[in-house]
């Protein structure tokens, strides 16, 4: 062998280097297929409750939403006001700015509304003529502003009083900032607990597999060498872990969603099609993160100890 | 003068749980010289060979392999340095679920050996290990002594300066150690610097290289193309006497 000093010490593509490993990681899970089961297990289970978990805030989220987003005023006019006046009015709520529309509903047409949402529980028959006075409904583009908007409009000729139920909507931003605020600690949590999780998994299976790691450094692996197949191994792991909880939630997602808005369809539950890409799409990424950064944290562990 | 292959200069070794593993050891050994390092067992022998690749660094002295001191060396360095040096032990340390090709031919991927390369140089070293034969087969289907000689070809792979043995023939039966003292005889002879660790008394004495006796941690006696054992050198015969 002396005479064959060509061993090249540098130089191999990338190409070669990437077959290696993937031979690597394909004899290792061959090897050791109950820490694969293990590991792929572990991230499909927390893969499937962070999912899972999702759903149910982007939901809240887009309910909260909608909720504020139906937020208007409502300005009822003065006995002084006449129809004619109309376009005044709208011209004078569209100057203050932050006014998407302003809907002029003629006292007739409160009138039969009211009788309408009243389904004839109450009697207006005996009422003597019309009580109710013309209005505008006034929605604006941001919740925010629902308070300065309705006291400008207040201080206009002729108007009698603004509602724009000042409580619920407070309530309602709040409540959407709180579900924004849970939804991103609670994923970070379950982010990190799963980070926790499948490096301590991967650190059986680094455990499992010193004397091995110990071969490779003596024989004159170089640390990256030794490190890049159980990263490798680590994504593969992750990607199924988390294609199989994917594929999960997307079916029982689909099923039902159809079932959800036949029983509660005053909620706006969001449609598969709006929501499942993104989630399938960031799980499976999650789960290779996950992997790759388990492995990373446990292999970096031994090689320095 | 020939500059030494392997140098330690004053050093001890002291683990961390307080063992004194080695004192005051200074040690020189030529390029291919034949040595073996005989004492009872945690008298430093493997100790001393720790220090060769940069399994352990000293507690003081210096370590200096090819001219460079080892434990200045960086930790990104010690590869390069491993595959100078081609170590064997007494349990082979081979990759159970690799065959015995690709447990030789791992020790050439790992420095971006070419895949033309790698057949010719890994069918070469199990030849001269007389194993070519049994390339396909995992290492536990093979012999002990089999198992050796793999794992001397797996050190000599990468056709090292130094082969290191730390009880080669520990768990062998004399034919088996026979064949492996052959094997290390053979590589000796074409120039690689063989130093090896070991109990087997009628070896050493056959094989008539340097012994290094050991004891406690220190070198107590070196004795060139020694006929140790035989000769009343050995440390029971001089408990004895």
């Amino acid at each position: 062998m002396s005479e064959e000093k060509d061993t090249p010490r540098r130089g191999p593509s990338g190409g070669y280097y990437i077959e290696c490993f993937l031979r690597e990681v394909i004899t290792n899970i061959r090897h050791n297929p109950m820490m694969s089961v293990a590991s792929v297990s572990t991230v499909m289970v927390l893969a499937l409750i962070l999912g899972f978990f999702v759903i149910i805030v982007v939901n809240l989220d887009a309910l909260a939403t909608e909720l504020t987003g139906e937020m208007q005023i409502k300005v009822y006019m003065d006995s002084n006001f006449n129809p004619e006046q109309v376009n005044t009015f709208k011209s004078q709520a569209y100057e203050i700015g932050h006014v998407v529309k302003v809907n002029f509903v003629p006292k007739d047409e409160a009138f039969r509304r009211l009788r309408q949402r009243l389904n004839a529980k109450l009697d207006l028959n005996d009422l003597d003529g019309n009580p109710l006075p013309d209005s505008f409904e006034v929605p604006v583009d941001d919740p925010n502003f629902l308070e300065p908007v309705a006291q400008k409009i207040a201080q206009l000729a002729n108007v009698a009083t603004v509602d724009y139920g000042r409580e619920e909507a407070y309530k309602l931003m709040k409540l959407n900032h709180v579900i924004r605020l849970v939804g991103f600690v609670i994923l970070v949590m379950l982010f990190a607990s799963t980070l926790l999780i499948i490096s301590n998994t991967i650190r059986l299976t680094v455990f499992a597999r010193r004397k091995e790691i110990d071969i490779m450094q003596l024989v004159g692996a170089a640390d990256w060498f030794i490190r890049w197949p159980f990263i490798l191994e680590g994504v593969t792991q992750g990607m199924i872990g988390s294609a199989l909880a994917a594929t999960l939630i997307d079916i029982s997602y689909r099923i039902v969603v159809p079932q959800l808005h036949k029983s509660i369809s005053f909620l706006p539950i969001m449609a598969p099609a709006q929501i499942m890409p993104f989630l399938n799409i960031g799980l499976v990424f999650l789960g290779c993160a996950v992997g790759a950064l388990g492995s990373l944290i446990s292999i970096n562990r031994h090689l320095k100890a | 003068m020939v500059e030494p292959i392997i140098e330690l200069q004053n050093v001890n070794l002291i683990y961390p749980n307080g063992t004194r593993a080695l004192k005051n050891i200074d040690l020189s050994v030529t390029p291919g010289e034949f040595v073996f390092l005989v004492g009872h067992t945690g008298s430093g022998k493997s100790s001393l060979m720790k220090l060769i690749y940069r399994e352990n660094d000293p507690t003081l002295g210096l370590v200096i392999v090819e001219g460079n001191e080892v434990s200045e060396m960086k930790r990104s360095q010690i590869p390069y340095l491993r595959r100078r040096i081609g170590v064997i032990f007494q349990d082979f340390r081979l990759l159970g679920h690799k065959t015995v090709f690709e447990n030789v031919a791992y020790a050439l991927q790992v420095t971006g050996a070419s895949r033309s390369v790698i057949p010719r140089k890994v069918n070469k070293a199990l030849t001269l290990v007389n194993l070519r034969e049994k390339a396909d087969r995992l290492p536990s289907q093979l012999s002990g002594g089999e198992q050796q000689r793999a794992a001397i070809a797996r050190a000599l792979i990468n056709d090292p300066v130094i082969l290191l043995a730390d009880e080669p023939t520990g768990n062998l039966d004399p034919d088996s150690s026979w064949d492996i003292m052959q094997i290390l005889s053979k590589v000796n002879a074409r120039g690689t610097t063989i130093l090896v660790a070991t109990h087997n008394q009628q070896m050493v004495d056959i094989m008539q290289k340097r012994v290094i006796v050991m004891d406690h941690g220190e070198i107590i006696k070196d004795v060139q193309n020694g006929m140790y054992f035989s000769n009343d050198n050995h440390p029971h015969n001089n408990e004895e006497a």
